[in-house]
């Protein structure tokens, strides 16, 4: 009885797939839209030098960590990097899935315990609604229209997202920084330089 | 309606009513606290409101483990970790919080560090994200009705060295016991009744209204509803009415309860940004701010609203107005009821009186929309539908 059933086995598999898809084209939605849409470049501006969040699906599930450079958004290897400013730990494999399915929102998810959050809450805030933005592009309007509390006027068309995204992908230019990088708050607490 | 999905825990025990002081020694022997620390302000040492709890507490045989009243307004790590030594020092094992908001919530704040044994406190700042740790007893004795910290699972601790407001959001901040006893509010004056009673009504309405609402959320909020349309303005207008005060401090655990698993929403995200900048009293600014923040959230919580009237107006006004128009009554009610506590205590009902200046609003608005609170808030407000909110109630 110490035995996952299959059925859950393979649900969690394909569930994990789909959210290691979906967290690489968030993070390239992330980065092209820092560069062309205003209220995310205001985001991701008004976050400190270092500043490294992490969305992680489950404790071992698949995970992204984004870390605010000088030159804009930078994505980090999981598997090397261990520090985060801010995390957003979904408590299992299927809350995550819903929420990057476009079953449910951020707010949503926060409401319905969907999530843990480690780090400064104010932080938090400016990431989920970056976050709800990008899925504003990326969602198709009936799914944004439920997951999101108001629909946001886009400043480039979703199609032209996924364009660039599929552009950036082909050109590697979301490829993992294969490195530990230095957290803001070690930063700040004089652990690093 | 059900959410798909819903949590709740609501976990300290409750003791209300006459003698609840003098029953705490046996919940401190039931909890395995031999010496609690007794954590209170020097307000409540010299009103002689402290010694009322030592009194109950000797005269049932504890043994006092020590007494800390050097707790400021809003505390910060190095209090927190001042008390954490202090307890230690005095072999102390359990603590008493004899207070208001603050007390309890730096009470929170040195449960924390003696129980998570954390080597950097800002491993565990979050939501959700504490473990259990080392069980503390912790006893909660409120002195005035409003914050609802005796039933909350929020502490909010000031990190002068890194700059920041440190919130935890744990189960395991609440209290094990929480005593509700007449005698520790009835000296509160009655612009302070007032003013942390409307801070209840606002922890009621936005946990009823708010996306986080739950069955169970929805009935504490109700009867605290109720309580408050009842009793508030009696308890204002006269502090000895035992009844009055009862009723307000179970009002305000239950509030506090109804918005521990709810969250509250935009009328708090702002009121803790205004409380920051231009430094008001918390309660002062959810009384000028709720009706402005309920306007705002209007359509989207008509139907809440709209039933929430029957609690706060009585049957008589609920039936008396069309369904259509139960929201907007419901806004006029409080308003009203805000009108005669202005009358009778003074209570303020704009920010121009609580002396807020309008070059403030920027920054309270940009600090706001980074509020936790403003996640559940049922509509999405950006800095702009914030100054013009502030501008309101200015």
């Amino acid at each position: 009885m110490n035995n996952m059933s299959r059925k859950k086995k393979w649900s969690n598999r394909i569930k994990k797939r789909t959210e290691r898809i979906v967290l690489y084209v968030l993070y390239g939605g992330l980065f092209e839209l820092y560069k062309r849409d205003s209220r995310i470049q205001r985001e991701v501006d008004s976050w400190k030098h270092g500043m490294t969040y992490c969305l992680q699906c489950q404790k071992d599930g698949p995970s992204l960590y984004i870390r605010k450079t000088g030159r804009g958004l930078e994505r980090l290897d999981p598997r090397v990097q261990s520090d985060y400013d801010t995390c957003f730990q979904f408590k299992s494999i299927d809350s995550a899935f819903l929420v990057f399915t476009g079953q449910m929102g951020i707010a949503g998810a926060y409401a319905a315990h969907g999530f843990t959050m480690k780090g400064d809450i104010g932080t938090a805030m400016s990431f989920s609604r970056s976050v709800d933005l990008a899925e504003a592009y990326l969602f198709p309007q009936f799914i944004i229209r439920r997951i999101l509390k108001e629909i946001p006027e886009k400043e480039m068309s979703a199609l032209g997202l996924y364009i660039r995204i599929a552009g950036g992908i082909l050109s590697g230019r979301y490829r993992m920084t294969r490195e530990n990088k230095i957290t803001y708050t070690a930063r700040t607490a004089g652990g690093a330089s | 309606m059900i959410p798909e999905y819903y949590e709740f825990q609501s976990s300290a025990k409750i003791l209300s009513g006459a003698f609840a002081l003098e029953n705490i020694p046996v919940e401190l022997d039931n909890l395995g606290c031999l010496r609690p620390l007794i954590l209170s302000d020097r307000m409540l040492q010299k009103l002689g409101t402290l010694q009322v709890v030592l009194d109950a507490l000797l005269s049932g045989g504890t043994e006092i483990g020590g007494i800390y009243t050097d707790i400021p307004a809003d505390s910060s790590l190095e209090v927190v970790n001042r008390i954490g030594s202090y307890y230690k020092e005095n072999n102390c094992d359990g603590i008493v919080a004899v207070g208001g908001g603050s007390v309890i919530d730096t009470a929170k704040g040195a449960r924390i560090i003696l129980s998570q044994h954390a080597g950097d406190i800002m491993e565990i700042l979050g939501c959700e994200s504490m473990k259990r740790g080392e069980q503390i007893p912790f006893i909660a004795i409120p002195t005035t009705s409003g914050t609802g910290s005796e039933s909350t699972l929020v502490a909010v601790i000031k990190n002068e060295a890194r700059k920041l407001k440190m919130e935890f959001i744990s189960y395991y901040l609440q209290p094990d016991v929480a005593v509700l006893d007449v005698r520790m509010t009835e000296t509160l004056p009655p612009r302070m009744t007032a003013s942390t009673g409307m801070d209840a009504l606002c922890h009621a309405i936005e946990a009823y209204s708010c996306l986080q609402k739950n069955p169970l959320s929805d009935a504490y909020a109700i009867s605290a509803v109720k309580m408050i349309g009842t009793y508030l303005e009696k308890a204002a207008a006269n502090g000895k009415n035992k009844e009055a005060r009862l009723a307000m401090a179970n009002a305000s655990m239950m509030a506090g309860a109804a918005f521990s698993n709810s969250m509250v929403g935009i009328v708090h995200a702002v009121g803790h940004a205004l409380g920051g900048v231009c430094h008001i009293p918390h309660g002062d600014a959810m009384t000028v701010l709720l009706p402005y923040g309920m306007e705002y959230n209007l359509e989207k919580c008509r139907k809440e609203y709209g039933e929430l009237l029957l609690y706060l107006a009585g049957d008589d006004i609920y039936s008396r107005t069309p369904a259509k128009e139960r929201a907007e009554q419901l806004i006029r009610e409080i308003r009203n009821i805000e009108s005669r506590l202005h009358n009778v205590c003074g209570l303020p009902l704009s920010l121009k009186e609580l002396g807020v200046k309008e070059e403030d609003f920027q920054q309270a608005a940009n600090t706001a929309v980074n509020d936790g609170a403003m996640i559940v808030n049922p509509r999405q407000a950006g800095v702009g539908d914030i100054l013009e909110l502030l501008k309101q109630a200015y």
